[in-house]
């Protein structure tokens, strides 16, 4: 009975100190939600929070810098978020609607300007040092003329090849100047019905990268005025030139090409070495090689005659921001400056979100990078003055386009609609939802 | 029973029962106040939302109906979800409590370690939600998955099931059937409750086992089919892992697979239309909650209560 008694006293005598901790708690998370997790001031030590998405070969080389970032920023402490490609924008905007958004994020073109027009991100051209960075590519950073991001990098939508694969099959690698988009089809299906056994040509690709080169080469521009630049016929030959695609075996069929439709870099096909060739990045090159342990090569774009232009374009692979509501911008300024601007973090950073786009930090760590960084580097430099100017950043709504063209790009490869319907349907969809 | 007691209970024993109310409605805040914060809190929120043109950042405006309206005026996407929804509704759940009432027949009859096979059924209602199953789904009819592979014995060469817009959505229906294992548990705890004195006297006066099925099981049994049929409507119109995993997010292909819930979603954090997507949530409450009032409506006419 004693013992008993006792016993429920020390409970409640640790209860006491418990109860207390978790009200400290309560008031700790309160002060976050409201947004200003250094306590408002300028100076002291400061905890950030850093998000983006990615894979596991990023989150080792961002620990990394910001690692060495902490190092030579005693005061600051980095909090990583990260997250799926997938998943990333529904956490981030589910943030931002709670007044729970990190300090620092990433975004990319097709959603920038949104989150910039509805007033989340901070101004940062009195932020970060931008002096030695590509003026072209830092102009896709501003939305009606204020530097609401700074591009962590250049990128190209290019077509990968996979030489090794190509030659075990005893064919020979178009000559890319020349090549047709014809050529393309007609090479993709012999590698098919050459190698077999699962192994494709090509595998079809559903980013709006892809239809802006097509365009391009036609002299139309993917948006004009928040509204789509393209004519309905260029989409419908694009909706039929992948159709062929797939009828003429170049990719696999439809079904197959749906299920495989969704799948990121890693479980591509050129990737785990049953494709020729990819629609991918330039910065995913990498994860590509590494992928299908084969010799990958960065092609031009085919051409049809009479193109206006290759269509190659830079554009940033995507943008660091400063949430409006951080209550410490010097603090996360110093973060994107350092990842940007400094030497040493480049230089573990690498390409992994674009080639480095100011000027003085790329020369003196190029010599450092990785082999298919000098690669992409290396063709970059070779288009330099083939390049379109890189597009500005994209309409409020242009996120969901990748998904309609896939949405109606499938219609026509079922039969459920012809190249020109769901060309229509498509640009009257998207129309109503942009802007 | 209280009412009859109220009037004639002695004092003390009355004290003692406001203090014991006192206390259940102490043990019953936490929960009060989880119901009024995380539940009504919300909902009544989003139905102010639903009139509105909230975007998730930023400031919204009073749109009224607009939200309502745009669904069937502006948005075949939404007529695509709805029908789809119906398909997949109205298919499914048939099916699942038939398959749930034949098997909890055969069990009644008892079979030698029911506990077991009891769990082994009920396992996929436990499981039939998860993202774990719903992947597993993507591979088992996948174009090189399981069905296919059995289907090349027999020299038929099948394409995706998954991916192909004329199966995608039965594909959907077959797991949510799978999932009959609830209502199973509960058919058969109703089996239970049938005295077996009406079927000895039934087979006493020379009825066959059909006729013992339509007479006394099926009959007794209504108002459990009922409680099921209510319960998996309900359920199946809010189904939305299962085509979220299979269509990798995106209710592909062709918008075969794209459910009311998954359109919703999309709307709000894909498009960031969250007014938008609230009124939509709202008009599958409007739906749920007038079919259940039709189902109750009905049920006069069919569901039989013995006492």
């Amino acid at each position: 009975m004693t013992s008993s008694r006792k016993h429920q006293w020390t409970s409640a005598r640790k209860l006491a100190p418990a109860l207390l901790t978790t009200g400290a708690l309560v008031l700790t998370t309160a002060a976050c939600g409201g947004g200003d997790s250094g306590g408002g001031g300028d100076d002291g030590p400061v905890t950030l929070r850093l998000s983006w998405w990615g894979n596991d070969v990023r989150q080792g080389l961002t620990a990394e810098a910001v690692a060495l970032f902490e190092e030579s920023h005693p005061d600051i402490t980095v909090e990583q978020e990260y997250a799926d490609w997938d998943s990333y924008y529904d956490r981030l905007t589910t943030q931002l609607a709670s007044g729970d958004a990190p300090d620092v994020f990433a975004t990319e073109i097709r959603r920038m300007g949104e989150f910039a027009t509805r007033g989340a991100l901070a101004d940062m051209s009195e932020l970060v040092e931008t002096g030695d960075m590509d003026p072209e590519i830092l102009t896709t950073g501003q939305v009606e003329g204020t530097q609401y991001a700074i591009p962590t990098g250049a990128n190209a939508f290019v077509i990968m090849a996979n030489t090794t694969l190509i030659e075990e099959a005893g064919l020979e690698l178009p000559d890319d100047t020349t090549w047709t988009w014809d050529d393309y089809r007609e090479f993709s299906a012999q590698v098919t019905e050459t190698v077999g056994d699962g192994t494709y040509g090509t595998q079809l690709s559903w980013n709006d990268a892809y239809l802006n080169i097509y365009a391009a080469q036609r002299g139309e521009s993917f948006y004009e005025d928040d509204q789509i630049g393209m004519s309905a016929e260029t989409v419908a030959d694009w909706f039929e030139y992948n159709n062929g695609l797939v009828e003429s075996g170049a990719t696999p069929d439809a079904s197959l090409s749906a299920e495989i439709g969704n799948t990121s870099v890693d479980q591509s096909l050129i990737s785990t070495g049953q494709g020729a060739f990819g629609m991918w990045w330039s910065n995913q090159l990498n994860a590509v090689t590494t992928g299908s342990g084969s010799e990958i090569e960065i092609l031009r774009w085919p051409q049809d005659s009479g193109a206006v232009s290759g269509g190659q374009f830079l554009q940033p692979t995507m943008y660091w921001n400063i949430a409006e509501s951080s209550g410490r911008k010097d603090a996360a300024a110093e973060l994107v400056d350092f990842l940007i601007n400094d030497p040493e973090a480049a230089a573990i950073l690498g390409s992994d979100r674009g080639l480095p786009i100011n000027g003085v930090v790329r020369e003196q760590i190029e010599a450092e990078l990785p082999e298919t960084d000098q690669q992409s580097l290396a063709f970059i430099d070779e288009l330099s003055n083939e390049l379109a100017d890189p597009p500005s950043v994209n309409p409020v709504g242009a996120g969901e386009i990748p998904d309609m063209l896939q949405r109606y790009g499938e219609e026509v490869n079922f039969g459920r609609l012809s190249p020109q319907e769901a060309a229509e349907a498509f640009i009257d969809e998207a129309n109503s939802s942009l802007g | 029973m209280s009412t009859t007691q109220g009037t004639t209970l002695a004092p003390q024993l009355r004290k003692r029962r406001r203090k014991e109310a006192v206390a259940a409605y102490l043990f019953l805040a936490p929960w009060f106040v989880g119901l009024v914060a995380i539940t009504a809190g919300p909902l009544l929120s989003s139905l102010y939302l639903s009139f509105t043109d909230y975007s998730l950042i930023g400031d919204s405006q009073w749109v009224g109906f607009d939200n309502y309206v745009e669904m069937f005026t502006d948005d075949p996407r939404f007529l695509k979800a709805l029908n789809n929804t119906a398909v997949y509704v109205f298919v499914s759940v048939p099916l699942q409590l038939t398959f749930a009432l034949a098997l909890a027949l055969v069990l009644d009859r008892g079979v030698r370690g029911l506990p077991f096979y009891r769990s082994i059924y009920y396992l996929p209602s436990l499981l039939g939600g998860s993202v774990a199953v719903a992947i597993l789904w993507r591979q088992v009819f996948g174009s090189e998955g399981l069905v296919n592979e059995v289907l090349g014995w027999f020299g038929v060469e099948g394409e995706s099931w998954v991916a192909h817009p004329d199966t995608a959505l039965g594909t959907l229906i077959v797991l949510n059937v799978w999932t009959f294992g609830a209502p199973m548990v509960i058919f058969l705890a109703g089996l239970r409750q049938i005295p077996r004195s009406y079927y000895e006297a039934a087979g006493l006066d020379g009825a066959g086992q059909l006729r013992q099925f339509f007479s006394i099981t099926l009959p007794l049994l209504t108002p459990i089919v009922f409680f099921n049929l209510v319960l998996q409507l309900i359920n199946s119109f809010q189904s939305f892992t299962q085509a979220f995993v299979v269509s990798g997010g995106k209710g592909g292909p062709s918008d075969s697979t794209l459910l009311l819930t998954m359109h919703i979603y999309q709307e709000g954090f894909g498009n960031f239309q969250m007014g938008y997507a609230s009124a939509m949530a709202w008009f599958l409450v409007v739906v749920i909650a007038v079919l259940t009032g039709v189902n109750f409506l009905m049920s006069r006419y069919w569901v039989f209560y013995s006492d």
